[in-house]
Parts: C-alpha cells; sequence; structure tokens
C-alpha cells in the first residue's frame, strides 16, 4: 500500500505555482503533491467534493501549505474553515506568503496556523527552505484523519 | 556561549535533558536551551512567577519542547493552559515525547500542539532530529510581536533551574 506524505499546496499565482513545482522536484523527496489554485478549490478538495472525490486519486493531505492572498477565499479564510471541521481540525497546516507583515503572521496565528513562512525571493533559497520544510513535517507524526486506504 | 532566541525544554527525566543538551551541543545549536522540571514549573516560567518574573534572566522562548508524561501537571495540562493564554498565541509547542500512540498525537493536536514529535531512539537520530528542528522553527518561522532575541547579563556555565 502506498501511502506517501501528502501535501497539498494552495497557490493561485500561476508564477508561483511553477516556482514551487520546479523546487519541489528540485529536492527530491518522496511526496506526493496536489496544486490548487484559490481557497475555495481547497475547500472542495478538503470535502471530496466534486472531481476530489475518489480519496485515493486525492487523498487527505499530512499537510497543507497556504499562500495568504488568493481570490474568492483566501489563506486566512481556509485556516479558519479548516479549523472549525471537526474531521480535519487538526490538519498541520503552514503559510506560505510573500507578506512578512506583522499583521500578518499574528493573525494566522491567531487562526491557528502551525507555521509561517516568508517565501524567499531567491529560487535557490526557496528550493533549500522547501527541502527543510518537507524533512521537518515528514519527520512529524501527523494526527489522524480519515484517510480512505 | 549562547545567543540568539530562547528555547524551554519541558522533561522530567535528567537522561533525556542530558541527551538533548548534547544533540544541541553536536548539532552546534546555541540558541540558550532553558530547562523546567514539570508541567507546573513550565507554566511558572512562561507566566513569568516567582524567579522567572525576570525576564532578562528567564527570558520568553520562541519554541517549547514538550514532554507529555511528567509527573503532576503533565504535557496535556500545559498545553490546555496555554491555548487559554492569547498572549502565548504565537509560542510554537513541539510535543517531544517517547510516545507513539496516535490517541496522544491527536489529543495533543487538539490542546494546540503545534507539532509532534517521536524522541528517537539512538543519538546521531536526536542530532539529526535538533538540526532540522532548530533549522526549520528558529531559522524559517516567523514569529510576530517584538523580537525576543536574548541578550545575556552573564554566561551562565549551567542550565538556570539545574540544582
Amino acid at each position: 500500500m502506498d501511502c506517501k506524505f501528502t501535501i497539498v499546496v494552495a497557490e493561485d499565482d500561476a508564477n508561483d505555482r511553477k516556482l514551487l513545482h520546479l523546487a519541489l522536484q528540485r529536492n527530491l523527496k518522496p511526496v506526493e503533491i496536489h496544486e490548487l489554485t484559490d481557497g475555495i478549490e481547497t475547500v472542495e478538495y478538503l470535502k471530496g467534493e466534486g472531481r476530489f472525490k475518489d480519496r485515493i486519486k486525492f487523498p487527505l493531505p499530512d499537510l497543507l501549505i497556504v499562500d495568504l492572498k488568493m481570490p474568492r477565499m483566501d489563506g486566512l479564510q481556509v485556516i479558519d474553515w479548516v479549523r472549525k471541521e471537526p474531521q480535519l481540525a487538526r490538519l498541520p497546516i503552514v503559510m506560505l506568503s510573500g507578506s512578512g507583515l506583522d499583521q500578518d503572521v499574528a493573525e494566522a496565528y491567531r487562526l491557528g496556523v502551525n507555521s509561517y513562512i516568508r517565501k524567499p525571493e531567491d529560487f535557490n533559497d526557496f528550493v533549500h527552505k522547501l527541502g527543510v520544510l518537507i524533512d521537518y513535517w515528514m519527520m512529524t507524526e501527523s494526527p489522524n484523519t480519515d484517510r480512505i486506504r | 556561549m549562547s545567543d540568539g532566541v530562547a528555547i524551554l525544554l519541558a522533561e522530567d527525566r535528567e537522561e533525556d535533558i542530558i541527551l538533548i543538551q548534547k544533540a544541541f551541543e553536536k548539532g552546534g545549536i546555541h540558541n540558550p536551551l532553558f530547562i523546567v522540571r514539570s508541567g507546573e514549573e513550565a507554566i511558572n516560567y512562561l507566566s513569568g512567577i516567582g524567579r522567572f518574573s525576570n525576564r532578562t534572566e528567564y527570558p520568553l522562548p520562541v519554541l517549547l519542547l514538550l514532554d507529555l508524561k511528567m509527573p503532576g501537571t503533565d504535557g496535556f495540562d500545559v498545553l490546555r493552559w496555554i491555548k487559554s493564554q492569547e498572549s502565548l498565541n504565537s509560542l510554537r509547542t513541539v510535543v517531544l515525547t517517547s510516545s507513539e500512540s496516535i490517541r496522544d498525537v491527536d489529543m495533543a493536536y487538539k490542546l494546540g500542539a503545534t507539532s509532534f514529535l517521536v524522541k528517537p531512539m539512538d543519538f546521531v537520530d536526536t542530532v539529526e532530529m535538533a538540526k532540522t528542528m532548530t533549522r526549520y522553527w528558529l531559522g524559517m518561522n516567523m514569529t510576530s510581536g517584538p523580537s525576543s532575541a536574548w541578550v545575556p547579563s552573564k554566561i551562565p556555565k549551567t542550565n538556570p533551574g539545574n540544582p
């Protein structure tokens, strides 16, 4: 049974998504990544709605990475929603944002984000930091979310 | 010489304290590591009660490493208490425990733990874990509020709290 470490990434900017994809590929970590383009799609994925119904193809993640600024539903709203869902409330969430404003960080922590990382501007730094991020979260024990195996 | 933001370790077993101290040393981690030996002492430290009211000597940590199984006030009680303190919203709490029980993992997250690590069996793995953990939480993760970098008034030879 293949139980790869699964990460769902919510990032609306196509360029940033491409960079993230390249950085994750460079790292060669044994992870399964699902990329989504905004907060609404993220909620649909986590609820298993629409095209995300198939939990074999779209498993619940071990880690959720969200951008702060996204259309329709932003990263803070996603965190707030997840923390109120009984089955998902304990899902580890990392906010990965270009904003380093203290008020954004404080609000994310208030809403229950586990970690807040500022996106580095340098690509090599980004690759390195993503590597550390994946190494760290793969080392941790994930809470029990309902997984269809 | 210690420098940088403070880490608080709440652990009652002396051998585990020594292991973590040695792992930090071997891993080249020089942040001041403050040690409390019970859940009650952890709460007192974070509250600034008694000797811990001196924030120059005992700064608020950015990262709390928390054992679950401690006599009296245990790790779960500490997590419950931290969750009730709005001023500690940005404190990152990493449970570091021998327990692999999924019930403990779930309960710890439910009570607000930031993440959960199982103590490795050997020293080499403990060093690697310490390096990755501090690289992540102290090197990358953003904190909120004023910087809590510690400027020592004196350089202790042993950690405060040691008899």
